[in-house]
Parts: C-alpha cells; sequence; structure tokens
C-alpha cells in the first residue's frame, strides 16, 4: 500500500529572516499595523547594541511587560548579537559596525503587551549618514525614509563623550545641529514621539566627569524642548544601557523596556 | 491515503530515536498506547534499520544529511477503532536548520507544513547552552573566582563575522514554526507538540516540561503562547532511549525494551510516545 518513501530533491526558496530593506518594510507595513521607530544618531552611538540588547532581552523573556511574539527578522537580530556571544570566540563583547556604504536597513519585532500585539519596525543605519550627510547637507534627511515615516523617533547622545571635556562640546554641538536640521526640514513633525536617549550610561556613571556629563545632558534636552516646543512633541527623556560592562552595577538592557514604553 | 505528519528539530534533537522507538513500541505492543499497529507497509526497511540499532542500544539520531526519507506507519486508534497510514520524516536536522539559515526548505517539507494540521517539534535538553552572552560568561567566571573565559579566540581584538550556521537552536525553532505562517501561506492555527528528548537528564529535577521549556527555551514559549491564534501548545518530556549510552547500555538492555522508554505530558501514561502524535493527528479519519 501507498509508497514506503517519498524522494524529492528540489527546495523551495523561502524568504528567510534577515533585515528588511525600504521596500520590503512598505509591503509588511501594508499588510501590518507597525510602529516605526527611527535611531537617529551618530556613528559608534550605540543604535545597533540597543537592537542586540533588546533582541537579547526578548529572547531571554528578561522584559516585564513585553512578551516576545515574533520577529519577521530574526537573523538579523542574531547577526547583530553574534560579537557579543561566546560563539563568537570573541573575549570582550562587541558589535558589528554598520557600514557607511550600507543602506537603510530595518528590522521587525512583535510584542505582547497587556494582551495587545504591538509591532514594532526599527531603522538601523550607518551614524555617517546622520552626523556627516545629513549635517553638511540638511536637506539629506528628507531623502531617509525612516524619519518621514516614523512614528517615533529616537535621537541618541553617546554618554562615552559626555564623559570626557575632550569630546562633550563636539557631542552637544552635534546633537543640536542634528536636532536643528530635522526641524527645519520638517521631517519632525507636530505630536511625532521623540525619545532623547542617553546611551553608555555606565561609561558616563563610571568616570569622574559624570557630574558634568549629566549636567551637560540635562541642558542638552532642555534646550531640545525648548527648540520643538511649536510641534507639541511628545517627548520623553531616556538613560540606557544597553551592554553595561560587567562588573557595574547597572544590569543588562538597564532602560531599554522604558523606551518600549514610550 | 498517505498524511504528511511533522516531526521536526534541529541536529541530535532526538527525532530519530524517537521514531525508532515508536516503531518498536507499536510492533512489540507490550505495553498499552493510544495509537497501535495496524499492519505493515511495502517497505519497511528503513524502520527495520531504525529499530536494529534503538534494540542494539546504539545512538540512532545520526540520520545522514541526505536522508529524505518518510517512513510510513499504519495505525489504529484504540479508542476508536479508526486506522490512518501516516508518513513522518526521518530527515537530517540539517534540512530543518537550513530553513532558518538560508530561507531554503526542502518541498516535501514545505507541503507538509502546508497540509500540517499540527506538529512535533524535538529539542534536546542534554546540549550545551549555545546563545550564552560574553558579559554573562565574564560574570560567571568571576563568581567562581576563575578569569579564563572565552570560546578559544587568542586575540580579543580579532573581529568574527556573523555565520548564520551558528545561530542557537532556539532561534532556527522559532523561525522555522514562523515560516509555517508567513506568506504565501495562510496563518492558520494548529496543535503543537513540544518534545523534551533526554528528559532522563531532567527528570531528577522533579521540573515540569512545560515549567522546563519556559526556563530554558524562553523565546519559542514566550512565541507558542504569545500566539494563541497560531499555537496550541503541549510539552512533554521523552527519554527514548531510556539513559545514556554506553554508561547506561547493560543496564537497559536488561529491561523489556518497551519499557526503557519514559513520556511525561498531558495524557502521557508512562511509555506511551503515541500520545503526542494522537493529540496531533486528532480523531483518526476512517480510510
Amino acid at each position: 500500500m501507498g509508497v514506503p518513501t517519498v524522494v524529492e530533491e528540489d527546495l523551495v526558496q523561502l524568504r528567510g529572516g534577515g533585515e528588511a530593506n525600504t521596500e520590503e518594510a512598505d509591503a509588511f507595513l501594508r499588510m501590518r499595523r507597525a510602529q516605526v521607530i527611527a535611531l537617529v544618531g551618530g556613528n559608534d552611538v550605540g543604535k545597533t547594541t540597543l537592537l542586540a540588547s533588546l533582541y537579547e532581552l526578548a529572547q531571554r523573556n528578561l522584559l516585564r511587560n513585553y512578551w516576545f511574539a515574533g520577529s519577521e527578522t530574526l537573523r538579523a537580530f542574531e547577526a547583530r548579537c553574534f560579537l557579543s556571544r561566546s560563539a563568537s570566540g570573541r573575549l570582550e563583547p562587541d558589535t558589528e559596525r554598520t557600514s557607511r556604504h550600507s543602506k537603510l536597513k530595518l528590522l521587525h519585532i512583535r510584542f505582547i503587551v497587556d494582551s495587545a500585539s504591538v509591532d514594532l519596525v526599527l531603522s538601523d543605519r550607518a551614524g555617517e549618514s546622520y552626523v556627516t550627510d545629513m549635517l553638511d547637507v540638511p536637506r539629506t534627511s528628507l531623502e531617509m525614509p525612516e524619519l518621514s515615516r516614523s512614528d517615533c523617533m529616537s535621537l541618541l547622545v553617546d554618554g562615552k563623550e559626555l564623559a570626557t571635556s575632550d569630546h562633550r562640546q563636539l557631542q552637544i554641538a552635534r546633537v543640536r545641529q542634528l536636532w536643528m536640521s530635522l526641524l527645519q526640514t520638517g521631517v519632525v513633525r507636530e505630536r511625532l514621539a521623540v525619545q532623547v536617549v542617553l546611551t553608555k550610561l555606565d561609561i558616563l556613571l563610571g568616570s569622574s566627569e559624570k557630574d558634568a556629563g549629566l549636567a551637560a545632558f540635562s541642558e542638552l534636552v532642555k534646550e531640545i524642548r525648548a527648540r520643538g516646543n511649536s510641534k507639541m512633541l511628545d517627548l520623553t527623556v531616556h538613560q540606557i544601557a544597553s551592554r553595561p560592562a560587567p562588573g557595574g552595577t547597572l544590569e543588562f538592557g538597564t532602560g531599554l523596556e522604558g523606551l518600549l514604553r514610550t | 491515503m498517505v498524511s504528511r505528519q511533522l516531526i521536526v528539530g534541529m541536529p541530535g534533537s532526538g527525532k530519530t530515536t524517537f521514531i525508532a522507538a515508536l516503531r518498536h513500541l507499536l510492533n512489540a505492543n507490550r505495553v498499552p498506547t493510544a495509537l497501535v499497529f495496524d499492519g505493515f507497509t511495502d517497505s519497511e526497511r528503513h524502520l527495520n534499520r531504525l529499530e536494529e540499532r534503538w534494540l542494539a542500544c546504539e545512538e540512532v539520531d545520526h540520520t545522514p544529511a541526505i536522508s529524505n526519507a518518510w517512513p510510513i506507519l499504519r495505525l489504529k486508534d484504540t479508542a476508536t477503532g479508526n486506522t490512518a497510514s501516516i508518513a513522518i520524516p526521518d530527515i537530517s536536522g540539517e534540512a530543518f536548520r537550513q530553513i532558518a539559515v538560508t530561507g531554503r526548505c526542502r518541498r516535501s517539507i514545505y507541503e507538509a507544513m502546508v497540509e500540517s494540521s499540527g506538529l512535533l517539534l524535538f529539542t534536546n535538553a542534554d546540549r550545551a547552552t549555545d546563545n550564552t552572552m560574553i558579559v554573562d560568561e565574564v560574570r560567571l567566571a568571576g563568581e567562581l573566582g576563575g578569569d579564563e573565559i572565552g570560546g578559544g579566540a587568542d586575540d580579543v581584538g580579532a573581529p568574527a563575522s556573523f555565520d548564520p550556521e551558528k545561530m542557537p537552536e532556539e532561534t532556527n525553532l522559532v523561525e522555522l514554526l514562523q515560516v509555517m505562517n508567513r506568506r504565501p501561506l495562510s496563518p492558520s492555527q494548529r496543535l503543537l507538540a513540544v518534545m523534551v528528548s533526554a528528559w532522563d537528564v531532567v527528570q531528577a529535577t522533579n521540573v515540569e516540561p512545560e515549567e522546563w521549556v519556559m526556563m530554558n527555551r524562553p523565546m519559542l514559549w514566550r512565541y507558542a503562547t504569545s500566539n494563541p491564534d497560531l499555537w496550541t501548545l503541549r510539552v512533554y518530556g521523552v527519554s527514548a532511549q531510556g539513559g545514556k549510552f554506553p554508561a547506561q547500555r547493560v543496564e537497559l538492555q536488561a529491561l523489556e525494551p518497551s519499557l526503557r522508554i519514559k513520556m511525561i505530558g498531558p495524557e502521557a501514561t508512562q511509555h506511551d510516545l503515541t500520545v503526542p502524535i494522537h493529540w496531533v493527528l486528532g480523531a483518526l479519519p476512517v480510510v
């Protein structure tokens, strides 16, 4: 009876879980309601580490109120986690830099929050595109779909740069100019959710100049708020340590769940 | 009519051992089971070889990567008397892993995914953790007072690039489940029996299988339970070979072979491997 063994050699090619490009993200957004979050900041500010650590928390079920419910880009998240995993063979964690020449990449993750499904589409673009291209030519922001389509814009400020007087003022000046540029080109729209995010909090708190760094951040937030006042923005302030060095007092992923809440 | 049923898992997850033990259990009929033997098919070669190795207490879970066997079992439901023939894949876990790693899926598996109303998903309780973060390893080494960590790299600065082949098993399993509901396939509700193999290594801890998955496969657990419109979940602990080889070979060979098998989970009786299959199949159709 029947055929004892089915032998077929052919393969079906499926999409896989790599990053989405703009067209794929658009197609996804047509099918499913999702929040687009633009992570904006200079190179090495911690955008990719933020993405990786958020995924690590979700994977390990370490988010209190956000339950992992799926991702169209699992492989892309895994790629961003690789250098911080023992499987990489490294002794110290790292994050692969997003190449200046790479195009915009988008990652997706779905959570269940209070019994409701929430889809997030998060941008991952090389920092140089923001701090060099956009500052030199402000209208560049109009060609960045993650900005024009975003429901939430996260403006990242590098806590490590604020930790030393050598770099502090340059960091402040760059973020200020980035914000002014975003306002001028109109990509910051009325009632847009804006997060001002201090990254690498562990490094700043561990620095001898932490008070000066925190004060500078506080002043910057005031300025950002004042400049954006006319737009009636939904503006929140966050301090995060995506992957603090072991031995400190901050937990892995400090502040990341707070970002999700807003 | 032969229906294809999915028994899936990554390499070394215990699928083939399960199939070998199941084959013996059905033929021997020495313990009560929800499904029973209902006759041989035209070719029993593949199942015979598996059963031989299982009876000899040899490792059976090393299916060649090229294997594409779908051995057929003819089964009868002891409660209703209904019968069915099911084809189950004895396919290398590599074929399932490639779905997450490259997005390539064998057509036979893909078609079975389309047809399936449920599946048995295997994960091995006796495998090493494969998604350890370096920060956790450093912290643990510090707590233990040691200073040696890392996977063997000599140079801290030596960058390794991402290799999808090294993705953690749990990620691959979740991706496999997601593929079943991703376009062009239509999302549909399926029964998911997560089979935690090598349960004998967990048994002494008195942890229930569901709790074990929650603690040790948290992403899989969250994914399955956060999508009740897609998955109805059950978790089983299974020891299809009954213990470790070669350490326990003599001890195991002294037992009635069917009694080597251990099962724990919803509606499970101690040695009945057919319970999750019975659940996934639902009521057997009259053939």
